[in-house]
C-alpha cells in the first residue's frame, strides 16, 4: 500500500532539533506542497519489521 | 503539520538584501542560494503503540483515508456508533469522513461536545443542527432512535423557531447546486 503513495521527505533529526516521543520535523521534497493540518504517516520501528507512526 | 519553515543557509536578512546587489528586486543572483522547508509535526499514534524518537531519514508520506482513521482512533469505534461529523480534505486530495463515538456524545461515557469558532458566522449553530441530524440519524441504525430526544435552548432570537421553514425568496442558485 505505501509503495503506491509517494514519499514526500526524510525525517531530519539534528544535534538542537532531535525527534522526540511527541514530535519530529522532515524536510520536504522538491515540488512537494502540504498544508497545517494535513495528516503524514512516518515509517517507525516495531518488534515485527515496521510499524506507522501518523503525525499532525 | 503543525509549522512549516523555509531555510537557506543565509546568516541574515541584510545578507539577503546585499546579495541582492543591494535591493534591487529585478537583479538575477549569480548563484541560486540553496533552500529546503521543513515540515514540524507533532505525533498523534503509532498503529503498534510504539512511541520511540522516530530515526533519521524515515520515509513519510501522506496518511490515506484508513490511516488518518488510525491516526483519530476511529477504528475503535464499532461501526454501529460512528456518527458523521466532518470531513477531513488534505493538501494532495486524500478525503476521510471524520466520525465521533455514539457512546461518548450521547453517553453512558461522556455526552458532551464542545463547538467553537469565530461569532456571527452562522457557523457554529449551523454545525450544531448538522450534529444533531447526524446523531437522530446514526442512533437510528444503532436502535436507539426511540431512547433519545432532542431540546434546544435557543438564544438566536426567532432565527431558530423557523428552521423548518423553506427561506423566503428562495435559495440562491448556488446554494441549489452546492446542496
Amino acid at each position: 500500500m505505501n509503495e503506491e503513495r509517494p514519499i514526500i521527505g526524510l525525517v531530519s533529526a539534528t544535534s538542537v532539533e532531535p525527534t522526540t516521543s511527541d514530535s519530529f520535523n522532515f524536510w520536504l521534497a522538491p515540488g512537494v506542497i502540504v498544508n497545517p493540518f494535513d495528516i503524514v504517516e512516518a515509517e517507525q520501528i516495531a518488534h515485527d519489521g515496521t510499524s506507522r507512526t501518523f503525525a499532525l | 503539520m503543525t509549522t512549516l519553515e523555509h531555510t537557506t543557509d543565509a546568516p541574515t536578512h541584510l545578507s539577503k538584501y546585499i546579495s541582492n546587489d543591494f535591493g534591487q528586486v529585478e537583479s538575477e543572483p549569480n548563484t541560486v542560494r540553496q533552500g529546503t522547508t521543513v515540515a514540524i509535526v507533532a505525533v498523534l499514534s503509532n498503529d503498534k503503540d510504539i512511541y520511540m524518537p522516530i530515526a533519521c531519514d524515515r520515509p513519510v508520506r501522506f496518511a490515506d483515508e484508513e490511516g488518518i482513521h488510525v491516526a483519530l482512533g476511529v477504528d475503535k469505534i464499532p461501526e454501529r456508533y460512528r456518527v458523521p461529523a466532518g470531513l477531513i480534505r488534505m493538501s494532495n486530495g486524500t478525503q476521510a469522513v471524520v466520525y465521533l463515538d455514539l457512546c461518548y456524545v450521547l453517553g453512558p461515557e461522556g455526552a458532551h461536545v464542545n463547538i467553537t469558532g469565530i461569532s456571527g458566522l452562522a457557523t457554529k449553530t449551523s454545525y450544531a443542527m448538522f450534529l444533531i441530524q447526524s446523531i437522530l440519524q446514526t442512533a437510528e441504525r444503532a436502535g436507539m432512535r426511540n431512547k433519545i430526544g432532542v431540546i434546544i435552548l435557543n438564544v438566536k432570537h426567532g432565527d431558530l423557531l423557523s428552521i423548518d421553514q423553506p427561506p423566503k425568496g428562495g435559495l440562491e442558485p448556488e446554494q441549489h447546486e452546492m446542496w
